[in-house]
């Protein structure tokens, strides 16, 4: 036994020494190091996280080496990708250098499993096609264990295997954000934030590691910023701003921010972006967070810009002075064919305008095209449209009876005369008397002055019918006037020409004051008058003839152009904060809060709006004024913010005139104006 | 091959120039008036607070000087913009951003800083340092640049700020198409590359692993079709291939099975085994009319995704919006509804799935002329389902957020005051159906305000008063702050230019798991707004008397409370012309 036993050790030992020789040919290391790229190409790495193989060359001389592998996924349910043992491959995989070190490259490690062909590898439990995904080849979450044999080439025998085991997890998704802004909207417009306080912040946290983030939930924090975008920036660009506000290490996915503890953070109009990144406190965890845990980067509006940008052209482009309108044609155009009397035609888009604005009783001014223009968008890129078009047209609000029946009664008084205004009228006559002989006043200036003083000795005949708020109007002018020949040649130089226009509203204004019964409306003009339209030159008269008639209120009133004031209800607008914007009319602050101011066209001053401005009795879109046929200068001013709006010159006979062809059907007289 | 590439850019660049140039010229004579209009303006914030400078809310300095600038003559429009700001515990040289881009009738020339959006999965919401230009002649459409991308940021060893280091990165892209803003169809190609040798990573970092120098290409088309005025069908789609490393591996794309898509993308991008290719589309159909409008949405972005001319984009999604807005009752009352399905796991590879469901109803209502309403509700379902294997219940992500909020406004108006009374109430609510993880999620947010405003008209001054109630509710513990704030604002001068504003507050403040600390705030604002000039100055100042136990507390748990004593101030100053 004994002799048997020596033997036997003896082979044995040489064997092990045979065999460590065999194996001590080459050597293989192999690690992983997390995260592992899940796609099948970028699972080896030579440097950094992926599964780092070296093979290694412990002989003096060079070696041809073959390499297979086994690559298993132990759980969830296994599956296995083997080389086939029975295919003999024509080629090593590696000429191995004398005591080289050779890492497990991508391409050595596709050779090794035979380019991935599906003839030389055994699937099971899977297929080639199971593992791609998309474009790319990637293996499913799971733990997996890689096995590297070494053979030599070409007997395959068996030099050393190692075996490695890893676990592929893909990364989490980032945050997403939820509020303020919803990252699950696929409108490209930034979105508008309502002020209040507190502004909430949510997002969703970072999901679907290995199928449980739920361990991991109590160790995320979350990093919040906010930073502003200034003009000209994309939000990339933000990214490179100051941060206004951050608040770090957030246990959940909340934040509310108290706009009363941190003031002047977010400010109104303005945008802003926001991102947040999660991070997992606990060293150990294995989750990996996709974009470094940051969320992307969204962008939101605080609040209203305090003017909203319109997509619609400029209404100055759509303007058509007085002069050259033609909107007594198109008036009879429109007529005829309502009666079908003539058959449907193209109007030109900007003489369709007036005329749509006057058969409504709108006022032609700049804000009422623009409102006009943004109800039809249509107009922006058409040239002409038929008479038969259907345009939208404004919800006007609707004034409360008792405001509209307390407003007849003022007007009614306002028609009267005023004595006192009739004694003002005849000082300053007098005190223009004696000014126009003033030395140093120019040929042409005198001529003006001297046809003035003609037609004031003709009106103060009549300033007995004429009514009080015109003569109002008509004294502050003549103030003016004196004020401004007092100090003639020097005079104000901030407003070239004033004196010629205070003599222009002075003319055109006692036209139009006196209360009449004469069917003739009689124009004075001495020049070719902005109604040119009309062929109205000199002294000619236009013969307008009405009949009286009741209102719905059951009020009687004159046609337009037996009194010498009209009525208007002024409405307000401005635009709602959404996408496409909307112009509204009917707010809650735009009938509470904005006061309208006017003045006559030819005492506006520029520089100082309120001198002798005068205000409206109640707050815009309720509120009702009286006023004579001429071209008046109309703003607001918000109540709250005391901002005012851009002036804007409005020509009453203009909507007087236009009107006459609706009579005895006229729709009531609004003047629109935009607030900012 | 890379100087080939950019000789041919400045052979274009200069081609187009020549042609910008020779459109100009006819335009431009002495009798054009030229406009000279915009405005150029600083600001300079301030904070200070007895917390670790770590902890500040804000940096302790910051300032930023800009500009905008349009000439303008009869046919040549010439804005410029610049913008250069820094602030406290930056790592970075201020940031500085120029540009210029001269634009005549079609032709729009881009030089700095400037942005061309060419597609929303391919480039946007990303500006380039270098040129561009934009040709639109009739029913052509083409834009082109070619520029800088990202500036190179070390990584900060200081780690007082996450920064992520980023390599330089360059890039250049084209969009060709026919059409107009309501119908068109473009071809857009946008490719970027990181130098890789511009950013120094400390070797022993961990970024070293995660930060790698990139290249990307991405091809891709967006079509708009606008039918009848009032239906809108709109597209992109991306093919995009990227080699997240450009150190990485060689492959073998003539051998190689799982390279085999790459063969045909290596003519425009270098390949190597780190390159992914992938893809992307999203759709929407639009309906508008006066009253109503409706869009239906998807967006589907496959595994891997990813164009370095966008903003990070969330991959593995697919995305069905349904949005919808109203107005009936002449305009009184307003409707938005919108809802919105979203998962991942697209190709099935992954454990688990999320799902999300986000709704919402907003709720605009109008009164008569004095009252109006506003309501909306939120909801937010976050269900994670079984993947690939089946999970334990109390792995899974089961969460349903909702909130409610009510919003009444009442104005009224007198000759001499204008009152405004508003109220509002917020109620959020998050609740977690997994039991394991429902203790430390679990949160119910209240927040309620009701605020009176008086103006009066015959005097320019404004009072205003706020009461709030809030109550936040996280875990077991709970939170409650009441209070409220006096203000007033007085506008002076000729026509209401200058502008003082101040208010007090108080909010006592309770916390059911340990001492807190009332609040006092002081804020102050003063502004001036002139034609031509506008200063603004504020101050605000929060006082909580100092206890080391409270700031513990409201760090460790209540984070959107303030234990601190803070001062912040800000000057900012803009003349426009």
């Amino acid at each position: 036994m004994n002799i048997l036993i020596k033997p036997i050790i003896y082979f044995v030992v040489w064997l092990l020494v045979a065999v460590q020789a065999i194996h001590a040919q080459v050597n293989i290391t192999a690690t992983a190091i997390p995260p592992i790229n899940p796609i099948l190409t970028q699972l080896l790495s030579a440097t950094g996280s992926g599964i780092n193989v070296t093979i290694s060359s412990l002989q003096d001389s060079d070696m041809e080496i073959v390499i297979t592998g086994n690559l298993q996924r132990i759980s969830p349910p296994a599956f296995s990708i083997t080389v086939r043992e029975d295919i003999r491959p024509d080629r090593p995989t590696l000429r191995l250098s004398q005591r080289a070190r050779v890492p497990l490259t991508y391409n050595l490690f596709q050779r090794a499993y035979g380019n991935f062909n599906p003839d030389v590898l055994i699937f099971a439990g899977i297929s080639l096609n199971e593992l791609k995904d998309g474009l790319n080849y990637k293996l499913p979450e799971g733990q997996y264990r890689l096995c590297v044999r070494v053979l030599t080439f070409p007997e395959l025998r068996f030099l050393r295997e190692v075996c490695v085991n890893f676990n592929i997890c893909y990364q989490a998704a980032a945050p997403q954000f939820t509020q303020p802004v919803n990252n699950m909207n696929l409108n490209a417009s930034v979105p508008r934030v309502n002020p209040r306080s507190p502004v909430v912040f949510t997002w969703t946290p970072p999901r679907a590691i290995c199928g449980s983030l739920a361990n991991a939930l109590s160790s995320l924090r979350y990093d919040l910023e906010i930073r502003e975008i200034l003009d000209n920036q994309t939000v990339t660009d933000a990214i490179n701003n100051p941060f206004i506000f951050r608040k770090t290490l957030l246990p959940s996915p909340t934040f509310l921010l108290d706009t009363n503890l941190y003031k002047n953070i977010l400010k109104e109009g303005k945008r802003y972006i926001t991102r947040v990144r999660a991070t997992v406190i606990d060293r150990n965890s294995p989750v990996v967070i996709d974009n470094f845990g940051y969320s992307r980067i969204e962008a939101f509006q605080y609040g209203d810009n305090s003017v909203v940008q319109i997509n619609a052209p400029s209404p100055e482009s759509f303007y058509i002075p007085f002069s050259e309108r033609k909107t007594d044609f198109w008036d009879d155009a429109l007529t005829a064919y309502k009666k079908k009397e003539r058959t449907d035609t193209l109007v030109p888009i900007k003489e369709y305008i007036p005329l749509i604005l006057a058969s409504n009783g709108l006022v032609y001014s700049y804000d009422a095209i623009e409102l006009l223009l943004v109800l039809n968008s249509e107009f922006y890129t058409s040239n002409a449209v038929r008479l038969s078009n259907s345009s939208t047209l404004p919800a006007l609000p609707v004034v409360p009876q008792n405001k509209r029946t307390a407003f007849n009664s003022e007007h009614g008084v306002n028609l009267q005369p005023d004595a006192m205004e009739e004694i003002t009228y005849k000082e300053n006559v007098d005190s223009f008397t004696v000014l126009i002989r003033k030395q140093g006043i120019t040929d042409t200036t005198a001529r003006k002055l001297n046809t003035l003083f003609s037609q004031l000795n003709i009106f103060s005949q009549n300033i007995s019918a004429t009514n009080r708020v015109s003569m109002k109007m008509i004294n502050e002018l003549m103030a003016e006037l004196i004020y401004q020949l007092r100090a003639y040649p020097q005079g104000p130089q901030n407003q070239p020409g004033q004196l010629e226009t205070i003599v222009a509203s002075l003319e055109e204004l006692m036209a139009v004051s006196v209360n009449s019964s004469s069917s003739n409306f009689r124009l004075p003009f001495k020049k070719k008058s902005s109604l040119a339209s009309f062929g109205v030159t000199g002294n000619s008269s236009l013969p307008i003839r009405f009949l009286p008639r009741t209102d719905e209120d059951g009020l009687t009133f004159s046609p337009p152009g037996m009194d010498a004031l009209l009525s208007f209800d002024i409405i307000v607008y401005h635009y709602s904060k959404d996408q496409p914007p909307k112009p509204l009319l009917n707010t809650g602050d735009l009938t509470a809060t904005y006061k309208v101011f006017y003045i006559t066209s030819g005492l506006f001053n520029h520089k100082n709006p309120e001198i002798n401005a005068k205000a409206s009795t109640g707050p815009a879109s309720t509120a009702q004024v009286s006023l004579p046929k001429t071209r008046f200068t109309f703003w607001t001013q918000s109540m709250f913010t005391k901002k005012q709006s851009k002036p804007q010159e409005v020509d009453l006979l203009d909507a007087f005139l236009n009107s006459k062809k609706r009579w005895p059907e006229p729709k009531r007289f609004s003047i629109v104006l935009k607030v900012d | 091959m890379k100087k080939q590439r950019k000789f041919y850019c400045a052979i274009t660049l200069c081609c187009c120039l020549q042609f910008l140039h020779a459109q100009q010229v006819p335009g431009l004579n002495k009798k054009n008036p030229v406009i000279l209009n915009g405005s150029i303006g600083a600001s300079a914030n301030f904070y200070s607070s007895n917390e670790h400078d770590t902890l500040y809310s804000r940096p302790s300095f910051a300032w930023n000087t800009f500009g905008n600038v349009t000439f303008r003559t009869k046919n040549l429009t010439i804005p410029a913009s610049f913008v250069i700001n820094q602030y406290s515990g930056s790592k970075s040289p201020a940031f500085a951003q120029y540009g210029i881009s001269p634009t005549s009738k079609w032709a729009k020339l881009h030089l700095g800083y400037r942005y061309i959006p060419l597609s929303p999965l391919i480039f946007e919401g990303q500006s380039f340092r270098g040129a561009g230009l934009e040709l639109n002649p009739g029913l052509f459409r083409f834009a082109a640049f070619y520029g800088r991308l990202n500036k190179a940021v070390d990584e900060d060893t200081s780690r007082r700020l996450f920064t992520v280091p980023r390599f330089a990165r360059t890039g250049y892209g084209a969009r060709i198409g026919i059409g107009n803003f309501s119908n068109f169809f473009d071809l857009v190609y946008f490719h970027a590359k990181d130098d890789s040798n511009s950013v120094s990573i400390k070797k022993d970092s961990l970024l070293k692993r995660a930060v790698k120098a990139q290249e990307n290409t991405v091809l891709g088309s967006s079509f708009k079709l606008t039918l009848i005025k009032k239906i809108i069908w709109t597209g992109d789609i991306a093919v995009s291939g990227i080699t997240h490393d450009l150190s990485y591996f060689d492959i073998d794309l003539d051998s190689a099975k799982l390279g085999q898509p790459f063969k045909y993308i290596r003519k425009i991008l270098p390949v190597n085994a780190s390159t992914v290719a992938s893809y992307a589309g999203q759709s929407t159909l639009s309906f508008n009319s006066k009253f109503f409008n409706t869009s239906i949405g998807y967006r589907r972005v496959e595994p891997d995704f990813k164009s370095l001319g966008t903003p990070y984009m969330i991959n593995d999604i697919e995305l069905l919006s349904w949005t919808n807005n109203a107005w009936v009752a002449n305009g009184k009352l307003n409707i938005s509804t919108s809802l919105s399905q979203q998962h991942n796991n697209l190709n099935k590879k992954s454990n688990s799935e999320l799902k999300t469901l986000v709704s919402n109803v907003t709720l605009n209502a109008l009164f008569g002329q004095h009252v109006n309403i506003s309501f909306g509700y939120s909801g937010y379902n976050l269900d994670q389902r079984n993947g690939t294997v089946v999970l334990s219940d109390s792995f899974l992500l089961k969460q349903q957020i909702s909130q409610f909020y009510i919003s009444p406004t009442w104005h009224f108006a007198g000759t001499t005051k204008v009152h405004t009374i508003s109220g509002h109430v917020d109620l959020s609510v998050l609740d977690d159906k997994n039991p394991a993880t429902s203790a430390f999620t679990n949160s119910t947010n209240l927040s309620s305000s009701l605020n009176y405003t008086l103006g009066l008209t015959r005097t320019p001054i404004n009072f205003t008063l706020n009461a709030l109630h809030n109550k936040y509710k996280l875990e077991a513990n709970t939170y409650t702050s009441t209070g409220g704030t006096v203000g007033a604002s007085l506008y002076l001068l000729k026509e209401q230019s200058l502008s003082l504003q101040g208010n007090i507050g108080y909010l006592i403040n309770d916390y059911t798991a340990g001492e807190v600390q009332n609040n006092i705030t002081y804020s102050a604002n003063a502004g001036y707004q002139g034609k031509h000039h506008a200063v603004n100055l504020y101050a605000n100042y929060v006082y909580t008397p100092e206890n080391r136990n409270s700031i513990k507390i409201i760090h460790e748990r209540v984070r959107y409370a303030v234990a601190t004593q803070n001062l912040a101030g800000g000057l900012s100053y803009t003349y426009s012309f």
